[in-house]
């Protein structure tokens, strides 16, 4: 069962919410594809801040990073859930943008 | 005669010594019980122990298991209830609190710990 | 007359300065850029739930010369008094690794060094200000370079919101969407407004400042205006996530995001006084739960305890600070997640509430321990309310952390 991105940001989750997470199925792939998207958006805002001196490239790398994480997640949960075939595409779409954006990200930067 | 009550205003007040300085809580009373007499307060109580068991038994054998890994007796101060002087805000008793064991602790750590650091001693007030 | 006017400028300078800390500042970024403004009312409730609590607890300490803990170990005898001594303990201690972790995170972005090797440096520096300073250095000095927070406010100002909406956030309203989700921001708003070490420290504060029934009106209007202003900079700090975040739909699922918020308002300025901001006041605030925590055990107990004495004076009170920063540091320098560990701690630090403010409702209607100055009809009616509403948030904590939460 597919933890959603965002569960990862806390604790460990318990028993009980793992239960109640994996009776929601499908739910899993949305959370994952918003927390993508998200990190997308921040990577966006970091490469914009970054192009026009607003925050120092060492933060811009940290930002990078953790989005890199974001995708890490993505994969092993894409690879090894139970998630149908057009969910799986819509977190590999996400994760593609992801990757973009962090791509344009190290462009930018030193 | 002025009474006093005990569960109100005596029992986990503040205990001061002579000096003003505090010295624990009174944790527990003892009664001493007179034959044809009304029983009459005979020692005030400080200690972990005594707090303890008025917790509970589990309370209790928390206590005793601490100390027996700290490999000390617990610690109970037995005031005479003579020796109170003032029962208002605080208890108020004519004892020196560093001869008593309520300050067993204080002590220790006074002379393993804050007194080995630099800043740690000197004039009482920074 | 005009020493008056500057306790209070002070006082209330120091509310503003120390608001702000690692759980107001993560869940109002939340909570704005996942709900816009619609969670402002819980900002409101937050700082007006911490007035009736601190102005409570400091007219408490003035009257009767006692704190707060001091009270409740006396009043409610040795058997209640362990509930809220372990329960303040335990959650107190959390909040102290979060806003250790505050205070590495801040260091991180600015110096790219990770922020574990930063968490026991920061543990070390704290205490060596409690160790050498005094209670007026450690509140005041740290309050007072919090003002940086007041950044928030610029950048506020400077994304042109529509007050209007702004306004209409401080009415509580329904969820639009993910009413799990939102209602656990909420509680956690809450927990970070209505610390229970706040309102012990304040009140341990008012006995070293030696206040007695002559600073009643001090202490009502700093801990009215104090809060009321900290409060409008956290409503503030809501008010630029919902402006940056949400139209960009960033949710903040690692605590580094928020040092984006400024920036769009505030260009590079607007990044480097985001972390002066975090890393002074979680800075400030692990001075405070330190000391709250040593005054809890110190007050409880009746050990001698004084910041303003020298550590061989009260060294079990010491040796308690030196310990609990130890001890909290310790999960931030092997990696704990900074944001799920500050949550955490604001939900349980909520979910806390009733075994302080429970027991404030029949401490302040004592007329033994508050002689005249017993609460009145309107203080009642604020106090029994807040009571209600801990317990109700006591309920629904644990399910919304497993519903909305991590």
């Amino acid at each position: 069962m597919a933890i959603p991105s965002r569960s990862r940001r806390g604790a460990p989750v318990p028993l009980i919410a793992l239960a109640a997470l994996a009776a929601c199925g499908g739910g899993g792939a949305k959370q994952q594809v918003e927390s993508l998207d998200s990190w997308r958006a921040t990577i966006d805002l970091a490469t914009e801040a970054q192009l026009r001196g607003w925050v120092t490239p060492r933060y811009a790398h940290q930002l990078r990073d953790k989005a890199r994480t974001a995708l890490a997640d993505a994969a092993k949960s894409a690879n090894s859930s139970d998630l149908s075939a057009a969910a799986r595409d819509s977190v590999t779409d996400a994760a593609r943008s992801l990757e973009a954006a962090v791509a344009s990200l190290e462009r930018v930067g030193p | 005669m002025k009474g006093v009550a005990l569960i109100h205003d005596v029992l986990d007040a503040q205990l001061l010594d002579r000096t003003q300085q505090k010295m624990g809580r009174v944790d527990g009373l003892v009664l001493e019980l007179r034959d044809g007499e009304p029983p009459r307060v005979a020692e005030l109580l400080v200690g972990g122990s005594i707090a303890a068991e008025r917790v509970g038994g589990w309370m209790t054998a928390i206590v005793r298991g601490c100390c027996r890994v700290l490999r000390i007796e617990p610690a109970v101060s037995r005031i005479p209830f003579d020796a109170v002087e003032a029962i208002g805000a605080c208890v108020e008793v004519k004892v020196d609190a560093r001869s008593t064991s309520a300050m067993r602790t204080e002590r220790w750590l006074d002379e393993h710990f804050a007194c080995r650091i630099p800043g740690g001693s000197g004039e009482e007030r920074k | 007359m005009s020493r008056k006017i500057a306790e209070v400028a002070l006082g209330v300078v120091t509310g503003i300065g120390g608001f702000l800390e690692v759980g107001s500042l993560a869940t109002a970024v939340q909570g704005g850029a996942e709900f816009g403004f619609q969670l402002g009312w819980a900002v409101l409730l937050g700082s007006a739930s911490l007035m009736v609590l601190m102005e409570a607890s400091g007219r408490l300490a003035a009257v009767s010369d006692r704190t707060l803990i001091d009270q409740l170990r006396e009043r409610f005898g040795i058997r209640f008094f362990l509930l809220p001594l372990v329960v303040g303990f335990v959650v107190s201690l959390l909040v102290l690794a979060s806003e250790i972790g505050g205070v590495s995170l801040a260091l991180q972005m600015a110096t790219g060094v990770r922020f574990q090797l930063w968490a026991l440096p920061i543990a070390f520096l704290a205490w060596l200000l409690l160790w050498r300073g005094t209670f007026s250095l450690v509140e005041n000095g740290t309050a007072i370079l919090g003002l940086v927070s007041v950044v928030f406010l610029v950048g506020a100002a400077a994304l042109h919101p529509r007050w209007t909406s702004v306004g209409a956030g401080l009415i509580p309203s329904r969820a639009t969407h993910e009413v799990a989700r939102y209602w656990y921001l909420a509680i956690s708003i809450l927990g970070a407004s209505i610390s229970p070490y706040l309102y012990a420290f304040y009140s341990s504060g008012a006995i070293e400042d030696g206040w007695t029934t002559e600073d009643l009106g001090v202490n009502r209007i700093t801990a009215v205006l104090g809060n009321l202003f900290g409060g409008g900079l956290a409503l503030m700090t809501l008010v630029v996530a919902a402006m940056v975040f949400l139209p960009r739909h960033i949710h903040v699922d690692a605590y580094e995001q928020t040092a984006l918020v400024l920036t769009p308002a505030l260009s590079h300025p607007g990044f480097v006084f985001f972390l002066a901001t975090l890393a002074i006041t979680c800075f400030g605030t692990t001075l405070e739960i330190a000391l709250a925590i040593a005054y809890m055990l110190a007050q409880g107990l009746g050990w001698p305890w004084s910041e303003n004495m020298r550590p061989a004076a009260d060294s079990r009170f010491s040796f308690t600070y030196t310990v609990v920063l130890l001890v909290a540091a310790i999960p931030i320098a092997l990696g704990v997640n900074v944001l799920g560990l500050t949550n955490i701690s604001m939900v349980l630090t909520a979910a806390s509430l009733p075994v302080t403010v429970v027991p404030m409702v029949v401490l302040m209607n004592d007329r033994d321990v508050m002689g005249k100055s017993v609460n009145g009809f309107v203080g009642n009616v604020a106090l029994v309310a807040l009571a209600v509403m801990s317990c109700v948030i006591l309920l629904a904590a644990i399910p919304l952390q497993l519903l909305g939460g991590s």
